[in-house]
């Protein structure tokens, strides 16, 4: 038996091939976790040197400005301009996934129409600076200001909210939704009650990836709502400095790298804040929709 | 238990959708009735000329092989069919007390409402086990806190759930095992306060014993309500069916009395049928 090879209980190549296949998974897998740390620990060793209390809570000083001082107001511009983004964007975004995934009768339409929404979530960062420029800046006359910068970014967020939000209705069961109806009531109770808490979790996935590229994009709102400096607390209808566009200003005019490591830290644990609080709401909403 | 289950405060109901169907004196012989119904999916006919009877108080069985047409035909009974993509009626009727429920001027949601369905697989809604039985209620009446407690514990009671969950009835339905929630998706049926009740393979999911647990209900429930259950299940039928109809190819085979359907069908293919020959 031994001298037919189909019967051998050991084979060599076998396990090395399976050996290597789990080594290439493991170093595969490591980069996703290498990754992100390497980063933040990079940022943090280079710009360790000007972290402190004052660096986000004071307005930057010093000549060339930047030099010297925090970033207190691009802290508060970033935040505005996303606040505004996400309060367009997210209810219109899951009003229209609503609508396409619970509404619209033709395949072909609602095909259409996600076609499109790929289309323009595919649409450079760039267009989007250069649209709202054109459109809301000049057009409209809402000049370069927070208000225009955050309805750039909304049209930015709202392609990726709405994939994001129709592909969570549609992964639903369909018998959910036929059990849900056939109780008479309307389609609309349906949704609200049996459908969204189910979604949520799919939907604020797709929020919080939209909205973390949205705040840490320059170009959108460099034309739009972006100065050097500003004086007051951000307003509506006044520029704001972002966070970004800062980091940009103090590499692009070589002000400090040391302050422009800080700055991409404090939006790096930012950003990562916002990721933290939406895991925690995902967990509770998938929770309380089971 | 039974009288304050079904004597509800009718002056909070909410308007009636449809004057015509509402509740009233179960008096006609038949509840519900089909005339030459034909439906389709697509361009593919499943039902042909589908003339049933379902007489009021009684348990009537839909059976016939696998694809014959069963869950098609007790889905138009009450207007869910029309939730399936692509599947539509196209002919005939389905008459409730003489009021053709496919007329124009007919709201879905009413029918839906006096007719309930139970679905083969217990889909339990994503909220508590309470919230579950209250789902249609608090769409269809405004009820205080005290009325929606006393319609919770009636309608587990009913079902045989309330001991078996008093204690938690806040926490997430999916948690319940599979024959109760089948039972909890009657419970919130009932709550609806329908007049018919449809079973669609109610126990094809469900172990034995949670089977037969289905069965005596279905036995209870008659008393109130007029019950269409479709199975596949010959013994099944024999234990509860008051009225039996046979289906093959989407259309009707034969129909009548229990005891004479079984004891003597008058076609070869029903006789086939019911000896287990053809499945």
């Amino acid at each position: 038996m031994a001298s037919n090879p189909q019967w051998r209980l050991h084979q060599p190549r076998a396990l090395l091939a399976e050996r290597l296949f789990v080594a290439g998974a493991w170093i595969a897998g490591s980069m996703g976790f290498l990754l992100p740390v390497a980063i933040i620990g990079y940022l943090l060793v280079n710009g360790i040197g000007v972290l402190s209390w004052e660096f986000i809570s004071a307005p930057p000083r010093g000549y060339p400005l930047g030099l010297h001082g925090g970033i207190l107001p691009a802290i508060q511009g970033s935040l505005a301009v996303t606040m505004v983004a996400l309060g367009v964007a997210f209810p219109l975004a899951v009003a229209s996934a609503i609508y396409l995934a619970e509404y619209a009768e033709h395949p072909r339409f609602v095909a259409i129409m996600q076609f499109l929404a790929e289309c323009l979530a595919a649409v450079p960062a760039l267009l989007f600076g250069v649209l709202g420029y054109g459109l809301l800046v000049v057009q409209f006359g809402l000049g370069i200001s927070a208000l225009a910068g955050g309805l750039t970014l909304a049209m930015m967020m709202y392609p990726v909210i709405l994939i994001g939000s129709h592909a969570a209705l549609q992964s639903v069961d369909r018998s959910l939704r036929e059990s849900a109806l056939a109780m008479g009531v309307s389609r609309a109770y349906v949704i609200r009650r049996a459908l969204l808490p189910r979604a949520w979790p799919g939907i604020i996935a797709a929020t919080v990836l939209a909205g973390s590229h949205a705040v840490g994009s320059a170009v959108p709102v460099l034309f739009t709502a972006a100065v050097v400096q500003t004086r007051s607390a951000p307003s509506l209808d006044s520029p704001v400095m972002t966070l970004p566009t800062h980091l940009f200003y103090l590499v692009s005019e070589a002000v400090s790298f040391e302050h422009a490591y800080g700055t991409a830290f404090v939006l790096l644990v930012c950003l990562l804040f916002a990721n933290t609080c939406a895991l925690v709401l995902r967990r509770r909403l998938r929770m309380r929709g089971e | 238990m039974t009288t304050q289950f079904r004597s509800m405060p009718a002056t909070q109901l909410r308007p009636p959708l449809v004057p015509a169907v509402t509740r009233g004196d179960a008096s006609a012989a038949a509840a519900l009735h089909t005339i030459d119904l034909c439906s389709s999916y697509g361009d593919r006919g499943v039902l042909t000329n589908v003339s049933i009877e379902c007489p009021v108080q009684q348990v009537t069985a839909i059976m016939g092989p696998s694809g014959c047409g069963k869950s098609t035909l007790v889905k138009a009974l009450n207007r869910t069919l029309e939730l399936t993509p692509g599947a539509r009626v196209t002919g005939g009727g389905v008459f409730f007390r003489d009021q053709d429920l496919y007329a124009r001027e007919v709201d879905n949601r009413a029918v839906r409402k006096v007719i309930g369905i139970i679905h083969q697989r217990p889909q339990p809604f994503p909220m508590s086990i309470e919230e579950n039985v209250l789902f249609g209620v608090r769409f269809h009446q405004r009820l205080t806190r005290h009325q929606r407690h006393d319609l919770v514990e009636a309608c587990l009671q009913r079902t045989g759930l309330w001991t078996e969950v008093r204690d938690r009835l806040h926490q997430p339905a999916h948690q319940l095992s599979g024959g109760q929630q089948q039972r909890l998706c009657l419970a919130r049926t009932l709550a609806n306060q329908p007049e018919v009740l449809l079973m669609d393979e109610p126990c094809s999911s469900l172990d034995p014993a949670s089977t037969e647990r289905i069965e005596q209900l279905v036995a209870e429930l008659k008393r109130d309500y007029t019950i269409v259950i479709v199975t596949h299940n010959v013994s099944q039928a024999k234990r509860v069916a008051d009225r039996v109809v046979l289906m093959m190819e989407g259309q009707v085979l034969e129909q009548g009395e229990a005891e004479q359907v079984f004891d003597c069908p008058r076609t070869t293919a029903g006789a086939d049928f019911l000896a287990g020959r053809i499945g």
